[in-house]
């Protein structure tokens, strides 16, 4: 080599900058094209000084073009311009003259080192990744013309070695049904040994064409090419042999079989240099997979020169097929054509799919997908979709007979919504998903393990090691928790004793809801986890547990302290907030009918303790711009109470009622008599809806509907004797302060003074209506359970009220709906006394 | 795997195939059918629309999308497809899982 990497480095002559240099490089002078003014004429006019001057831009006319005629030289001919373009930088020819042109060494950025077979950073992994035959064409470049090297090898090497492992798949990289692909960054040591088709392509045709350059030859290649060049009489036979295993035996019966005849008939792609033993390549393509082509690398790395020598079968048998090959060719070579065809059409059925992902690797992969997300236990880290699609299912089923499912639980610890990849895992058969339960199973327990042995190893350590999560980082300062919150002094129970204490805090009554509502959660979760009915030892376990827990409920709650013992009770104090509301109908579930009953009666002693009892919001006024802002947020907060407690307790309250007999009913009814001032409970709207639960209750039992299954047995002599009693005790107290009960009567009477304008309008809204109409329910069940003599004392005490809405209802500026509910109101009560609004005139 | 984040994890996987709309970090917001989520609460929206149009004109053409979970500011969603009673009671389980 001369000069630098091939460049002639002499320097270009200043004085003749116009000539074309044809040997080396010949500096941007040569492509002024013989124009004396070119702008890369370093010596141009500026002679006489020592700058260069440029002159740039001073040209004027027409651009600049006439520096094409050395384009050759500077990119070197890269072949037939077609989709076949070789990237890699093989040297396009030993370096020694070509015949083609009469140029000197090729000026190109060939280099004509190659890296080291086994160093090669790409192509291993484009080997893989791809089929190997992508990476592993080469160009063969035994121009046939060119002067045989004198042979190194024993001509028994098979220089077939080299055989062109054609294009690696039918398409090449383009989408071209053709062209092999050659290597984009040179040779991967299983390429290095395999030159590649379009090399072989283009040796039998243009024997003159360059072989593409961009290919970085190995030094097996090298000798391939001596090999190859040895023989030039054979070329096809190279080509047929590969390195695959399976062609090899086939090679060992087909030596020399593929004369040149036997190629050009097969070509039928694009290339008319039709590649020999292309139909061999696609075998090796898939047959050849990534561990394969590595295998093969490294084989090569190992033993270059036995790159040529790759079957060691055909080489064994060539010296026999040799002689045989002229004998065999004729019908041989029919057999061996059809052979070729029909590898040829298998492997491109099996390769048609290459590359892609079918369904079995995205099963794969969502399989991985679900590993992660899968535990043991689906209630631990996925309680919210389990338990929300169990409720939804059942909603559902209730709602429709059919199926609909929200959330399609997949394996024991993931559940896809049913948009998912459902489609798959419906297809998806028992038994795969056996298989992938029990392979969840396996990695849930390695996990485990694993996290256990971990813990193991840190005990050798000094001191506590900590590791945090995301949930629970490692915190900065070690404070002791006590893991007994009963032993915490914000619980009740610890902090007084004695007969009377100060009421709970707040703190202290959130804290214990917060325990109460993790209780009924335990609770829940035990009963959802009931044993199957088989075992009956276990069910009695589970009940035992179950009864411990609602034991600790019980305890909780606070009910058995002493009635007295604080005011407000504290239990009343766990039903103020609202959360003690919601929490109230859910614990009622799993309480034992005694325990209940204690409830109640717990509940209804100590109601004007209730918040929204004893600070009941008033009723609500349409205009509240009188009002201070702290004002409305405090009713507000209070209507809000009120409202959940209506909706939360009230119901559940109801339904003990309706448990009760006549007896218990009476008992109550005292308690309430006796412990507060009833009509100041009425007032409210919680009074109200205790009351009328009482007294309705109280009159199915004593007239009992025949046709309800439900009713009570009906009440013997002394029970309906003590009803009527209290009932009057009861009537008595309440009756001065009947009409006073009526929200829109409470909002008249405050409207004098500046409170007038907080009073509503005589056509009341639909709130004030629907609160009228609890007080007249309540009513209504009073005069259903009066007396015949009470009866006339009850319309006496309402009577004012009752004209005043029924006129209201009939005078003329009232709309139709407001006049039905006034009418319906009124008819309530009346309807309870066997009267009717029309016939009051 | 973490428990803690399996809460926002299950409460989404309740939420697919229904509407909602998501507000990124840089006050992106886009509506769409929930498709599926992740544990990373990544989010695929099939059928989305943007809520201000001509201050996002990429969007125009843009149909399904995925939205990593790390740019979400908030995730709006109807009343009625959460059960809050449920949600409390999850995120007390939670808190103990944590707390233990």
């Amino acid at each position: 080599m001369s000069g630098f990497f091939g460049f002639d480095t002499a320097l270009p002559e200043r004085q003749q900058p116009a000539q074309p240099q044809n040997q080396g490089f010949g500096g941007f002078a040569g492509l002024g094209g013989g124009n004396d003014q070119t702008a890369f004429s370093l010596g141009g006019a500026g002679e006489e000084e020592d700058l260069a001057v440029y002159n740039w831009g001073e040209q004027t006319g027409s651009l600049m073009e006439d520096g094409d005629l050395a384009n050759d030289e500077t990119f070197g001919d890269v072949g037939p311009m077609n989709n076949n373009f070789q990237f890699s930088s093989q040297p396009s020819a030993p370096p020694v003259s070509k015949p083609k042109t009469g140029r000197g060494p090729i000026a190109s950025t060939q280099s004509r080192y190659k890296p080291k077979v086994a160093a090669d950073p790409f192509a291993f992994s484009e080997d893989d990744f791809y089929s190997p035959r992508k990476a592993a064409s080469k160009p063969i470049k035994p121009p046939a013309a060119t002067p045989p090297l004198p042979r190194t090898h024993s001509s028994s090497k098979p220089q077939s070695v080299t055989a062109p492992a054609p294009p690696s798949s039918i398409e090449s990289l383009w989408g071209n049904p053709v062209a092999p692909a050659s290597t984009l960054w040179g040779a991967s040591p299983a390429s290095s040994t395999r030159p590649s088709g379009p090399a072989a392509q283009n040796a039998p045709a243009t024997t003159s064409q360059p072989p593409p350059m961009g290919q970085i030859k190995t030094l097996a290649e090298i000798e391939e090419e001596m090999s190859r060049m040895a023989l030039p009489d054979q070329p096809r036979q190279h080509q047929m042999l590969s390195m695959d295993e399976i062609e090899k035996q086939m090679m060992a019966s087909m030596e020399a079989a593929p004369a040149p005849s036997a190629p050009p008939p097969l070509a039928n792609v694009v290339q008319p240099t039709a590649p020999p033993a292309r139909e061999l390549t696609p075998p090796q393509i898939n047959l050849a997979g990534s561990g394969y082509a590595s295998q093969q690398a490294l084989l090569d790395s190992m033993f270059p020169e036995l790159g040529a020598n790759v079957a060691p079968g055909a080489t064994a048998s060539f010296p026999g097929g040799e002689e045989d090959r002229p004998r065999q060719s004729p019908e041989e070579q029919a057999r061996l054509h059809a052979m070729h065809e029909r590898i040829k059409d298998k492997i491109e059925s099996m390769s048609r799919y290459n590359h892609l992902m079918g369904n079995s690797d995205k099963d794969f992969i969502t399989r991985i997908q679900l590993s992660q997300l899968a535990t043991a236990d689906p209630y631990a880290s996925d309680f919210y979709a389990q338990v929300f699609s169990a409720l939804r299912r059942r909603q559902e089923a209730q709602a429709q007979p059919g199926e609909n499912p929200s959330v399609v639980q997949v394996t024991a610890g993931a559940a896809f919504g049913v948009s998912g990849p459902a489609n798959r895992f419906g297809k998806m058969g028992a038994a795969t998903m056996s298989k992938l339960n029990g392979q969840v199973k396996k990695l849930v327990e390695n996990r485990l393990n694993h996290h256990k042995s971990n813990n193991a190893a840190l005990q050798g350590a000094l001191g506590k090691i900590s590791r945090g999560g995301v949930a629970a980082p490692r915190p900065v300062l070690a404070v002791p928790t006590s893991g007994n919150r009963e032993s915490r002094p914000t619980s009740i129970l610890n902090d007084q004793s004695g007969i009377r204490r100060s009421a709970l805090t707040k703190k202290q009554v959130l804290f214990a809801l917060e325990e109460l509502y993790d209780s009924v959660l335990e609770l829940e979760q035990m009963r959802r986890e009931m044993p199957p009915p088989t075992a009956m030892e276990e069910i009695d376990r589970w009940n035992d547990r179950c009864g411990m827990k609602v034991e600790e409920i019980w305890r909780r709650l606070m009910v058995m302290e002493p009635l007295d013992v604080s005011n407000p009770h504290p239990f009343i104090s766990l039903m103020n907030p609202v959360k003690g509301q919601r929490l109230f109908p859910r614990l009622l579930r799993h309480l034992p009918h005694q325990q209940a009953l204690t409830l109640l009666t717990l509940i209804i002693a100590t109601y004007p303790q209730l918040d929204v009892v004893a600070r009941a919001p008033p009723p609500p006024v349409s205009d509240t711009s009188l009002l201070t802002k702290a004002d409305r947020m405090d009713r507000a907060k209070r209507e809000v109470e009120t409202d959940s407690f209506l909706h939360c307790v009230v119901p559940g309250l109801d339904i003990l009622i309706q448990r009760c007999g006549l007896g218990l009913i009476a008992g109550l009814l005292g308690i309430s008599a006796q412990r507060m001032e009833v009509w100041r409970v009425a007032c409210t709207r919680p009074g109200v809806a205790l009351f009328t639960a009482l007294l309705s209750r109280a009159q199915s039992v004593l007239r009992p509907d025949p046709a309800n299954p439900q009713s009570a047995p009906p009440p013997d002599a002394g029970e309906v004797d003590q009803w009527n009693k209290i009932y009057a005790y009861f009537l008595s107290i309440l009756l001065p302060h009947l009409s006073d009960l009526f929200p829109s009567s409470l909002v008249q009477r405050n409207a004098f003074g500046p409170g007038a304008y907080l009073m509503t309008t005589n056509d009341t809204s639909d709130e004030m209506e629907r609160r009228d109409a609890e007080v007249w329910g309540f009513t209504a069940a009073l005069a259903v359970n009066a007396p015949e003599e009470e009866q006339a004392n009850l319309v006496g005490a309402l009577r004012e009220k009752i004209l005043h809405t029924v006129q209201s209802s009939r005078a003329p500026g009232v709309s139709a709906e407001a006049r039905d509910r006034k009418l319906r109101n009124v008819n309530m009560f009346l309807h309870g006394l066997g009267l009717d609004a029309s016939m009051i005139e | 795997m973490l428990l803690a984040q399996q809460l926002m994890f299950s409460f989404f996987k309740t939420l697919t195939d229904q509407v909602i709309t998501v507000e990124l970090k840089n006050d992106l917001s886009i509506t769409g059918t929930l498709k599926s989520v992740d544990q990373f609460l990544n989010i695929r929206l099939d059928g989305i629309s943007v809520e201000d149009p001509e201050r996002h004109p990429h969007m125009l053409a843009v149909k399904n999308c995925f939205i990593r979970g790390s740019v979400v500011r908030y995730v709006r969603m109807q009343a009625r497809n959460v059960d809050t009673t449920l949600l409390e009671d999850a995120t007390r389980r939670e808190a103990k899982e944590g707390k233990k």
